[in-house]
């Protein structure tokens, strides 16, 4: 296992008042600012098929988007630590406090890493993928981040849209915050297997800024490593051209995702089996699907504010915190704010 | 009143209650936008300006501001009813983002009057427009 330090040239008095600041931190709470914004969120699934084109959000946010640190984590002091490969060969948990100590330089260049074959490297070519080919060997930490380059405990086999969808921007945000503050930001990245596969299912990334408390950079979020257009078997790696047999891998439980299956407008096509058609829409006896004006019962989706009927299978997948009974006219549900589901209520 | 608005390429604006990103350069670009009116903010932004002589700290800045101030907007909303100018800027970066910036400029009503890039001094391209309602 890799773990070299930095930064150690900082400023001993500054270190100081930090630790002094950590200190008073003795228990990691969520990181709240005095504001309140209905964030948009993002839809989980357990293993369901995507039939059409998926066009849905690269991650969701885990255990309402607040990392896992401790506070006896908590460091100024600039580090980076490579989880040794399992028994399987896959990449483990990489941690590190990030900080312009471990940033490439200027004018650094990035080394070749293609002599690294990651886990379930099993590369394909796809004229519909940026780039012709399916797979990137995606840096568990970034690049811009620790300019690691072929470093086998850093690099999974991801999808470009995990990488460049997915991971990216969460780097991105943290590596110009990083340098515009000069501050440090606490950085764990996991990658998530489904039993024995080769491949994640995902990565799980935490963040949270040291110096400032989170008031910066704070978020818990899973990746999909998925790629639109295509299915793969996670246990080898292996992919074809989606036939409508698309799916999203399972996010499970211990990590709690925030948010819930939730296609209705994801999915081009939509399903054909959970329409109005056996619950009856427009009842006028209480039952499900009602017109405006009329009493019907409906599911709720609380955090994506979407409208379901009971039959539809997104009610089904949704998680149990998130899911809410409503039984009344759908127009009080729509001057909430609540949208109806695009698959079972278009 | 004159909004200013700093959104990323893909038009987010916040993730997580956070402003996606900072750029000292910007703001200091932004103060010399505002010099001799007054630049409104929440409370949550008045920390990126601290110490400037025209900084109104407001919990609602949009509604506060008069016609020839500024105001910079980031977690609070916006009205365009009293909107005769918008300074759009681009990060030029992809950032995560669960709110957006629900603003189409023109479709709006406003023409773009000047678009101009400078380096920030963590982001290697920042764009503005200039948008004056029409």
């Amino acid at each position: 296992m890799k773990n070299t330090f930095h930064g150690l040239q900082k400023g001993a008095t500054r270190f100081s008042l930090l630790c002094l600041l950590l200190s008073l931190l003795l228990i990691f709470t969520a990181c709240e600012l005095p504001f309140d914004f209905s964030g948009l969120g993002g839809g989980g699934n357990d293993g369901t098929t995507i039939e059409g084109t998926y066009d849905g959000p690269a991650f969701v946010t885990l255990n309402e988007n607040t990392p896992t640190f401790t506070a006896g984590e908590l460091t100024v002091v600039a580090y980076e630590t490579y989880g040794s490969l399992d028994s399987l060969g896959r990449c483990t948990t990489v941690i590190a406090c990030c900080g312009q100590e471990l940033m490439p330089a200027k004018d650094e260049k990035r080394g070749s890493i293609s002599s690294v074959k990651p886990s379930g490297w099993v590369q394909a070519p796809y004229d519909f993928v940026d780039g012709g080919f399916l797979y990137n060997r995606c840096h568990l930490i970034g690049w811009q981040l620790t300019a690691e380059n072929a470093n086998k405990k850093n690099l999974i086999t991801g999808t470009k849209y995990l990488n460049i969808e997915g991971m990216l921007p969460f780097e991105n945000m943290i590596a110009d915050y990083i340098r515009e503050t000069d501050n440090h930001v606490m950085y764990r990245v996991t990658p998530i297997y489904n039993g024995n596969n080769l491949l994640p299912s995902g990565v799980q990334m935490e963040a949270y800024s040291v110096e400032d408390e989170g008031d910066g950079i704070c978020f818990n979020i899973f990746c999909y490593n998925i790629q639109p257009g295509v299915t793969i078997d996670y246990a080898t790696g292996k992919s074809h051209a989606s036939n409508g047999d698309m799916k999203l891998p399972a996010i499970p439980d211990a990590l709690k995702p925030d948010s819930v299956p939730d296609f209705s407008t994801d999915v081009g096509g939509g399903s054909a089996d959970s329409g109005n058609t056996e619950t009856g829409g427009g009842s006028t006896e209480g039952g499900a699907g009602g017109e405006a004006g009329q009493t019907a019962t409906y599911i709720l989706n609380t955090n994506t504010k979407r409208i379901h009927l009971p039959s539809c299978s997104s009610a089904a997948d949704m998680a149990e915190h998130n899911k809410k009974e409503h039984t009344g006219d759908i127009t009080e549900l729509l001057a909430q704010g609540y949208r109806t589901c695009g698959v079972c209520m278009k | 009143m004159r909004l200013i608005v700093c959104v990323d390429e893909r038009g987010g604006l916040l993730f997580n209650k956070r402003r996606q990103s900072r750029d000292r350069v910007l703001n200091m670009r932004i103060l010399e936008l505002s010099q001799g009116a007054r630049l409104l903010v929440s409370p949550y932004s008045a920390k990126l300006f601290e110490g400037a002589d025209n900084l109104v700290i407001s919990e609602e800045p949009s509604k506060e501001a008069g016609a020839l101030d500024f105001y910079f907007m980031e977690d609070k909303g916006y009205s365009l009813s009293d909107c005769e100018e918008i300074y759009l800027f681009n990060w030029n970066r992809h950032y995560p983002s669960d709110v957006k910036l629900d603003l189409d400029c023109k479709k709006a009503g406003f023409r773009l009057e000047s678009t101009r890039e400078f380096a920030g001094s963590s982001h290697e391209k920042i764009t503005e427009e200039h948008y004056v309602k029409e």
